[in-house]
């Protein structure tokens, strides 16, 4: 796997990320796609539209809450778009493309276009690579990612 | 005397039943099986879809995946995702404990853990004794299934299609 990153000729040799948690999922955000990062506050007075992760992606828990939020507004040019966050705990931490894990075969074909394009390891606990512009591209609500066929009350949050 | 002698009457008839134990030990086509545990019921993969037998470990989840995905581990530096066959075939979640197995199995290219209540045993069966499954089965495991069954300790061991499961998960899977 980690030779389809290492064998493509790019100028890239690693990515800068943030990384925070939600619940108990951290996942990691290439810090080139941030514009800036503000408190929920600020980011409702300058009418940022923040979503939720968990309103994207469907979480295992009946209920998600965010304990120290705040909004990434991401580099799409209008200032507009923000992704809702919570414990930002490592800013700038470089990982290398050959640790970057991608996603095994199985959960490929079932999260086709998912957000979460890559996994790394940091100090044994995995980090979820997010990519917040496809994450924005997904439907939201009763639509929400990975959203089970059996359990459709699944994913009740009370966020911040 | 007449007619053959007796010892030589004897040795054509070991030669006779030798001869037919060796056609038999050619012909007759052996399957490995993996032979595990679910909610206290006997299931199996063939052995040559299965690469490696590990205890249980920290799963981690990953948000966005359907609920039959219960995350992914660590293998040595690499990722394996971990499929809850229990609720592929209707059974309640099985919470771990020291005997719970990850079974990483692939299959036309495709591979992932499966999470299993407990690994029984690995043994050689002659084809010729994996006998249809019963009509009294779980259709939904009927579905999963090779189509056979096998008594092993006085039990009925269900044998579950790899290649099957994930195609049914995954419809985009790549066919042999």
């Amino acid at each position: 796997m980690k030779d389809q990153i290492t064998g493509h000729k790019s100028r890239i040799d690693e990515i800068r990320l943030l990384i925070f948690r939600v619940m108990d999922v951290r996942f990691g955000v290439d810090m080139e796609t941030i514009a800036e990062m503000c408190e929920p506050d600020q980011a409702k007075a300058r009418k940022i539209d923040a979503v939720h992760i968990h309103d994207m992606l469907r979480f295992d828990v009946k209920r998600v809450d965010y304990r120290s939020p705040k909004v990434l507004i991401v580099k799409d040019g209008t200032g507009r778009l923000g992704v809702m966050i919570d414990q930002p705990e490592t800013i700038n931490f470089s990982v290398k493309l050959e640790d970057i894990l991608l996603p095994p075969s199985l959960l490929k074909l079932v999260t086709p276009g998912s957000p979460i394009w890559g996994f790394v390891l940091k100090k044994s606990e995995v980090v979820m690579m997010l990519d917040p512009f496809k994450l924005l591209l997904l439907p939201s609500g009763n639509k929400k990612f990975g959203k089970p066929v059996s359990d459709h009350g699944c994913g009740t949050a009370n966020a911040v | 005397m007449e007619g053959k002698l007796k010892s030589d009457l004897v040795l054509e008839e070991i030669e006779r039943l030798g001869g037919r134990s060796k056609a038999i030990s050619v012909e007759e086509e052996f399957r490995r099986l993996v032979i595990f545990t679910l909610k206290g019921d006997f299931y199996a993969f063939f052995g040559d879809a299965v690469k490696e037998i590990m205890p249980l470990e920290k799963i981690a989840f990953v948000p966005g995946c359907p609920d039959f995905i219960m995350g992914i581990i660590n293998v040595r530096g690499d990722i394996e995702s971990v499929l809850n066959i229990h609720r592929l075939i209707g059974l309640e979640d099985h919470p771990g404990d020291k005997d719970t197995r990850i079974v990483i199995a692939e299959k036309n290219g495709v591979r992932s853990g499966v999470l299993v209540d407990s690994v029984e045993d690995v043994i050689e069966t002659p084809a010729s004794l994996i006998k249809p499954p019963l009509s009294t089965l779980d259709k939904t495991i009927r579905e999963f299934m090779v189509g056979g069954e096998r008594l092993y300790r006085d039990h009925y061991v269900s044998i579950l299609d790899v290649g099957k499961l994930f195609n049914t998960l995954a419809p985009d899977t790549p066919n042999p």
